[in-house]
């Protein structure tokens, strides 16, 4: 027997009672009498595990063995936590009330079954690879496959060593580019991918590496090579550009979710020393338990696929969003009165931003930062959130699994105007550094304006959009005219605020999209009469 | 010393390495670890049970003790608790030379289930030992373990004793429910599960206060405050916001399973109605399923079984 059996020990089931639908109270099983921990040798060994289930048992055996990592992060309550205060900053320190986590394990398990892309961030020995590495292992990947698998970026590191060499024999027999067989790498065809120390790759390198992680495939002497859906893993010691090179734009805006190797808490130092002196390496000593088939990672990916995103929460999404295009001396048409505007024409946006005036520094959400959110981001959030959903046994999405997932979507997508007079007040200091925390507030600031305006209750553009989006079929010219004088009307009343901020912008643009659909509905209307 | 099993000692021998690799890392995992404690197993129980059966199967039994043992070490759980489980084990040496991993692991096992739902396994070991000599084979000592189980208290297991009974020996039933060989048949033991206040050796009383269950959480109980009931198809459901348990009781005991909290469906009684019988002033509520009656109280974190 293995001595270190207890490495195999995954949690028993239900890792999070109450997830599965409620039936009432459950018949006691007399067999369940001798069934526990000891093993009777005739276990059913084919009964299938929930893909959720099955994945939140990995999440456990790694917390619990195989990364030393005492972290919940990821927290959720069902009532008010207690909650005390430490030092001079009066730091929080919550107690969460219901099952919670630590991002540093559940993202990258998330990652694995939404097959996106992880950047993990932290300075050398806090586990990043070996976390890539256990996703690997739980893929179904052997421990040498995945050790193969990873590519590990440094300053030499050439397209060749990346993707592969064109076959000597066909070089030398070749008339035609088209002619010559490229041995691709393997890492290439496997679906956990893992890129060690992604900023030391040069950048010309990156750029090959970008086709492959945004495109699906590699390229080289016209020959394609197309990879299969994978889920991608990062490293980085120093996200904040002290790689040996700049991570390129476009490369770095692909990433799904950025992560923090956090610090090692020395009260664990007694687990090290059992693995030093016994050897141990949780990644040789995956259970098969929580081993995934491709199929099964297939089925996990449609099942999260189907989350249901209530409309109220989907809502209060969109509004958050809305807060941060807006520049309004960024041009004199409504339609480019963005930051992007600006940025593409080269002026200062950080001194327009602050030149604006009549503006609540404080509340005004986009003074803070230096983009909007683009649509990769916001589909990114929207896939995460269901993935937190299902992985929590939810039936639809909620909004703590919303509030909990989008600091890390947008850890690297929403750009921070450092300038901004929030970063400066209070303890606003501490968000150019704490991002997550940042994040957080922005969107909890955008929640309660949103209860402020009780946009579940009173928002005509959300209303005249739904009339819109049950059709134009049967829709006489009477009822158009009227919609149209609807859509003036509403437009006229919010003139009367004076002040444009970033919901108003989109419901003003959207206002005026249906002004005009309903104006070449009244046209065709009028041209078949 | 006294010399151990020599079938016992082979399969020691044979597995020198691996048993001695698994109790360092034991050591090392688990600051109260005693190796001395395991060595006490392996002399005491295991040789007990490798002396019981019959001599051929006696290296498969030590063999499949050794194994159960050190999977106990690896699963962190000090084999010194499980010793009277073991011990117990040899009380049946026709089960165990039957099945001797089956056997052994599912001893343990009950054992920790039934300690899990309040109940002092001591009392099931008793029942098993006087049922060992009796069964025939691992599934006969394993079914009346079902029904011993029932008889200490867990009364969520009616259902699966009266079925265990149906085709047990008659000897072999009646030491399952704890009467003398030949007191009654199990016929005559089957018929009696329709009145779930009925019990072969006394004759019920009339209405009383059959059980007070659940407990403060402070105490090891359920419940953080005070707990309510309610009755939902066709069961019992006690809780306290926090957590909800369906009740199971008989005229053997009464056991809190955990439960999904109730629906809007779920219903209750006046709890005013039980004030006057049962000598309560605050009762808060009451429900009533199947055989028996719920009530709880606005200064107690118990919940009162009365039996009808």
């Amino acid at each position: 027997m293995n001595p270190f059996k207890r490495f195999f020990q995954v949690s028993a089931s239900p890792t999070l009672p109450g997830a599965q639908r409620r039936q009432g109270p459950q018949p006691f099983d007399v067999a369940d009498l001798y069934r526990g921990p000891v093993t009777t040798g005739t276990e059913a060994g084919g009964e299938a595990t929930a893909c959720d289930e099955k994945l939140r048992k990995a999440y456990f055996w790694i917390a619990n063995h195989a990364i030393i990592n005492p972290f919940h992060d990821i927290a959720f309550n069902d009532r008010p936590p207690t909650t005390f205060a430490f030092g001079d900053s009066k730091v929080p320190v919550e107690l969460p009330t219901e099952q919670s986590y630590s991002s540093y394990i559940l993202l990258p398990l998330l990652t694995l079954v939404l097959r996106r892309r992880c950047l993990l961030v932290g300075g050398p020995g806090r586990g990043k690879t070996a976390i890539a590495v256990l996703m690997g292992r739980i893929a179904g990947y052997g421990l040498d496959e995945v050790r193969r698998g990873i590519q590990h970026g440094h300053p030499q590191m050439t397209v060749a060593d990346l993707l592969g060499n064109p076959l000597p024999a066909s070089l030398m027999k070749a008339e035609t580019g088209d002619e010559i067989r490229v041995a691709w790498r393997r890492w290439l065809g496997m679906r956990v991918k893992v890129i060690d120390e992604y900023n030391r790759i040069p950048t010309r390198t990156q750029s090959a590496l970008l086709t492959v992680l945004a495109d699906g495939y590699a390229e080289m002497y016209d020959q394609l090579y197309q990879c299969p859906e994978s889920a991608w893993y990062l490293t980085a010691n120093d996200d904040a550009g002290g790689g040996t090179y700049q991570v390129i734009e476009a490369l770095r805006d692909r990433i799904d979710v950025v992560v923090k190797a956090l610090h090692f808490n020395s009260r664990f130092l007694d687990e090290l020393l059992t693995r030093v002196e016994e050897g141990v390496r949780p990644e040789e000593a995956v259970p098969g338990e929580i081993i995934f088939t491709q199929e099964e990672l297939d089925r996990a990916a449609r099942e999260i696929r189907a989350v249901p995103m209530p409309t109220p929460l989907l809502r209060r999404l969109a509004f958050f969003t809305s807060q941060f295009e807006l520049c309004e001396p960024a041009a004199r048409q409504i339609d480019y009165l963005t930051k992007d505007t600006v940025k593409s024409s080269g002026v200062d946006l950080a001194a327009l931003i602050e030149g604006q005036t009549g503006l609540d520094r404080l509340a005004e959400l986009g003074m803070q930062t230096l983009n909007g959110l683009s649509v990769r981001a916001l589909m990114t959030a929207l896939a995460y959130c269901k993935a937190m959903a299902w992985f929590r046994g939810g039936s639809e999405v909620a909004y703590a699994d919303l509030v909990q997932v989008l600091p890390f979507v947008l850890h690297d997508k929403l750009a921070q105007h450092a300038e901004a007079r929030v970063f400066s007040t209070g303890d606003g200091a501490a968000l150019r550094s704490d991002r997550v925390t940042w994040i957080r507030r922005l969107f909890d600031a955008a929640c309660a304006e949103y209860d402020r305006l009780d946009r579940d209750h009173d928002d005509p553009a959300a209303a005249m959009l739904d009339e819109f989006a049950r059709g134009l079929d049967g829709v006489d010219e009477k009822t158009a005219r009227a919609r149209l004088t609807a859509i003036e009307r509403q437009l006229r009343l919010w003139t009367e605020g004076r002040k444009l901020n970033g919901h108003l912008f989109d419901d003003v643009l959207a206002l005026k999209y249906l002004h005009q659909r309903y104006t070449n509905y009244l046209r065709w209307l009028t041209w078949r009469r | 010393m006294a010399a151990l099993n020599p079938a016992l000692t082979q399969v020691l021998a044979a597995r020198r390495g691996e048993i001695n690799a698994a109790v360092a890392a034991a050591r090392h995992a688990r600051a109260g670890f005693d190796p001395a404690t395991f060595a006490a197993l392996v002399r005491g129980p295991i040789d007990a049970c490798a002396r019981a059966v019959e001599p051929a199967r006696a290296e498969a039994v030590a063999a499949a003790m050794v194994q159960v043992a050190l999977d106990l070490v690896a699963l962190g759980i000090d084999p010194i608790d499980h010793g009277p489980a073991l011990a117990t084990l040899a009380a049946a040496p026709r089960a165990l030379a039957a099945a001797p991993q089956r056997v052994a692991a599912s001893c343990l096992n009950a054992a920790a289930r039934l300690r899990s739902y309040g109940i002092d396994p001591a009392s099931w070991f008793v029942g098993m030992r006087a049922c060992g000599p009796l069964a025939a084979d691992a599934d006969a000592w394993l079914a009346a373990g079902i029904v011993v189980a029932w008889r200490c208290g867990l009364a969520c297991a009616r259902a699966g004793a009266r079925d265990a009974l149906g085709p047990m020996e008659d000897a072999l039933a009646c030491a399952a429910i704890g009467l003398a060989p030949g007191a009654t048949t199990r016929a005559a033991l089957v018929a009696g599960f329709a009145n779930a206040w009925w019990r072969p050796d006394h004759v019920p009383p009339g209405p009383r206060i059959a059980a007070r269950l659940g407990d403060f959480v402070g105490f090891g109980g359920a419940f953080v405050r005070p707990p309510r009931v309610c009755a939902q198809s066709g069961h019992v459901l006690a809780g306290d916001d926090q957590r909800w348990f369906a009740l199971h009781a008989d005229a053997y005991g009464a056991v809190l399973i955990a439960a999904d909290p109730p629906d809007s469906d779920a219903t209750t009684v006046d709890p005013a109605a039980f004030a006057h019988p049962l000598g309560v002033v605050d009762a808060t509520s009451a429900a009533w399923a199947d055989h028996l009656v719920a009530v709880t109280t606005a200064s107690s974190h118990r919940v009162i079984v009365v039996a009808p």
